[in-house]
């Protein structure tokens, strides 16, 4: 009872349907695989926010499926900003691993205040040869209703997630201005952001 | 003639100590309505259809790790002197507002708090609409007639909010976004004390609106608590919705100034966007097969 009632409270969410997809006349959709692709992908995380799990399952189940549909290289990289060419090639592999870490434990910090009742892709653009954007809409009891938009690339016909808005927020830019501060606090040394990831990715 | 002077005297003086009490009110409702966006968690715009991307020349797939994207974004040169007031507002936020969000929580159950909600936002519709209009966007000015008429009688005075269960979704427009979509400028990122992380033109904008507002002035003769009423109330309904949200990100963030102010300048510009997604602001993805 009370987990049903956290999760109504909860401002943000991340969940699918399924089906309920809605045409956009005047778009060039990108098509039904990658909204299949993002619509899975929703309801998978659906599941882990709400499941009543600890928090460290809840980290793990997220991190194997980060690490299995994200572009982590991609997120890791873009994350570094200007500082990405002073990212030593001997760090680069344990970088990936350390922020894909991260997000998990950023995820599974925020997970408890996460719900939603039923999600609906609402559009997809085909931007350029790689990239792809998805919207969707996640919708509550109450009516009310939050955009999810997703940012994808697609290579070699597999697509995997760079970068997820929540109302106009994109987590990607946001982590990137985390860690460009932490670096440029750090003597705009990569090793201080490495550092801190080792120290945080509890 | 003399009694004339006299009388003049006096209302001039009345008008004066008016006009002096008035203006500490609204620097006072101004303070705390600032306060309440530089320490809650952005409310969102929504858009009131499911387009939401504009579609304009694609970008590049130049791998450049979107450096030009850090370029564009919210100046801050400022920054020393925004870190000290943002301690200080966030040491306010801690000692004042948030424990307040949590008695307001304790004593009010759950349907009673988002009626107050309701109501507050319903009671804000003014201030919305006319900057809907003002931007010219008719459409969602209809969105925010309809949803006022159809929570104020069927959703008895908007404490419920029956316009967004039957799909008239909520908005807000401000003044401030009002001036952006004219093109002025957002000039750089200030965090003032009390008045919390804003621009010159976000400030400029919450001052018209809270001039223009019918409400400021139908609660300018009572006393300066009960004016300030429903600007307190609005800071602690939205700061009890945003306590676990808060939380979090305090407790994840590396860097709790840059992260707020991240998550400022993203909301902001997606509420002047209305929610739509503008390509060519969004950052080119690194190429690092």
């Amino acid at each position: 009872m009370q987990g049903k009632l956290t999760r109504r409270r909860l401002v943000q969410v991340i969940c699918l349907a399924g089906g309920g997809a809605l045409a956009l006349p005047g778009i060039p959709r990108a098509g039904e695989p990658v909204e299949d692709f993002i619509g899975t992908l929703a309801n998978q995380l659906l599941e882990i926010i709400v499941k009543d799990t600890p928090r460290e399952e809840k980290k793990e189940q997220f991190r194997a499926l980060l690490v299995d549909r994200a572009d982590i290289p991609a997120i890791a990289t873009f994350s570094l900003g200007r500082f990405a060419r002073r990212l030593p090639e001997r760090d680069r592999i344990d970088y990936y691993g350390l922020v894909a870490a991260y997000i998990s434990s950023i995820f599974a910090t925020h997970a408890i205040g996460l719900g939603g009742e039923e999600v609906a892709i609402t559009g997809s653009l085909r931007r350029s040869e790689r990239e792809l954007l998805v919207n969707s809409k996640v919708k509550f009891a109450s009516g009310r209703s939050l955009a999810v938009d997703w940012r994808v690339t697609e290579t070699d016909g597999v697509f995997k997630v760079f970068d997820v808005s929540i109302n106009g927020i994109w987590l990607a830019i946001q982590q990137r201005s985390e860690f460009m501060s932490v670096i440029k606090r750090g003597g705009g040394t990569v090793e201080a952001l490495l550092a801190h990831l080792r120290k945080h990715t509890y | 003639m003399g009694a004339g002077l006299i009388d003049t005297a006096g209302i001039h003086k009345n008008a004066i100590a008016s006009t002096t009490t008035f203006v500490s009110r609204l620097l006072a409702a101004l303070c705390i309505a600032v306060l309440v966006t530089s320490v809650v968690a952005p409310q969102p715009a929504y858009a009131e259809d499911d387009r939401r991307i504009i579609i304009l020349p694609a970008g590049s797939d130049e791998v450049d790790a979107g450096d030009d994207y850090e370029e564009s974004g919210l100046r801050d040169p400022f920054e020393g002197v925004n870190r000290v007031m943002f301690a200080v507002n966030d040491a306010v936020d801690q000692v004042v507002l948030r424990p307040v969000a949590l008695v307001y929580r304790t004593v009010l159950p759950r349907p009673l708090r988002k009626g107050l909600a309701n109501f507050l936002a319903n009671a804000s519709t003014p201030v919305t609409l006319a900057n809907d209009i003002l931007q010219g966007d008719m459409k969602r000015a209809e969105t925010t007639v309809v949803r006022f008429f159809l929570n104020s009688v069927a959703g008895f005075g908007g404490l419920h909010d029956v316009a967004g269960e039957a799909g008239w979704e909520r908005h807000t427009e401000d003044f401030g976004q009002t001036l952006a979509v004219y093109g002025v400028p957002s000039g750089p990122y200030i965090v003032a004390p009390l008045l919390g992380p804003a621009t010159p033109r976000h400030l400029v904008g919450r001052a018209v609106d809270i001039l223009a507002n019918p409400w400021t002035w139908i609660l300018a003769d009572v006393s300066l608590i009960e004016s300030l009423s429903p600007t307190m109330a609005e800071t602690i309904s939205a700061r009890d919705e945003a306590i676990e949200a808060l939380d979090a990100t305090r407790e994840g963030s590396p860097d709790y100034y840059v992260t707020i102010k991240s998550l400022y300048h993203q909301n902001r510009e997606s509420e002047i966007n209305n929610g739509a997604i503008i390509e060519d602001d969004l950052p080119d993805i690194p190429d690092v097969r």
